[in-house]
């Protein structure tokens, strides 16, 4: 159970890049528009 | 501080293109999303992966978070143990433990019955019971096991007991059917049937 928690946690990287390759070469660079300026924003307001 | 500036999404994706642009031609690493959108799109096996392995571990993860904080709420000090001998076998608060669930429950499985423990060795300081609960203290009884003499009670209890009893034998000697009811309803596993008949 745990192995299996320590495997998925160790795929997260590769997954979560895949899913943000996949969406910009899906709908293009600026889908991650709003996901910078939110970032920015909070950094601001820190 | 400035108003949030509501960015134009065109404007805002343009800038951001030359900016990730710009940024890429001077490392001049490859960005897959970017430079190869077709490859990209392949990668969404691998996502699709991922988000179905997190979709195998919630279920179980949940389930056994569920039932270690069930049981370790249900009997905080006695984890393992199974609720040990804590209570004297005559008390009044016996007959309420025997009659939970955990009660009920561990004279089912017998949790306990048997066990002999070697005794610790010596210099090894264990907690000493309480002289009132070694007093009071009587071995196990197996499921079936009757108590010797009827088990005297004070109070409503025994008040209550010995009117069943009573009723148990005059039913008996009258009709059938009504003593088989009464013992179908002495045997009703929602009261102590144990503590009862003896």
């Amino acid at each position: 159970m745990f192995k299996f928690t320590n495997i998925v946690m160790l795929f997260a990287p590769i997954g979560v890049g895949a899913a943000i390759a996949y969406t910009v070469g899906h709908l293009g660079i600026g889908i991650l528009v709003n996901l910078v300026e939110a970032a920015r924003d909070d950094v601001r307001s820190a | 501080m400035a108003r949030r500036r509501r960015a134009d999404p065109v404007r805002g994706a343009a800038a951001l293109a030359d900016h990730v642009d710009s940024r890429r031609r001077l490392s001049r690493a490859p960005c897959s999303g970017i430079d190869f959108p077709n490859a990209a799109t392949e990668l969404r096996i691998l996502s699709t992966i991922f988000i179905r392995l997190i979709r195998t571990i919630v279920a179980p993860l949940l389930f056994a978070t569920l039932v270690v904080g069930i049981a370790g709420a249900r009997q905080p000090q006695t984890g393992r143990a199974h609720g040990r001998s804590r209570r004297s076998s005559t008390s009044r608060s016996s007959r309420r433990w025997r009659c939970s669930s955990d009660g009920r429950r561990s004279r089912i499985s017998r949790a306990g019955v048997g066990i002999t423990l070697p005794p610790p060795p010596p210099g090894e300081q264990t907690a000493a019971p309480a002289a009132a609960d070694v007093a009071g203290h009587r071995p196990a009884r197996l499921p079936g096991e009757h108590r010797e003499g009827g088990g005297r009670r004070r109070g409503a209890a025994g008040r209550r007991l010995q009117r069943d009893l009573r009723r148990g034998a005059r039913h008996a000697a009258r009709s059938t059917t009504q003593a088989a009811r009464h013992v179908r309803r002495e045997r009703s596993p929602r009261r102590c049937s144990s503590s009862r008949t003896s």
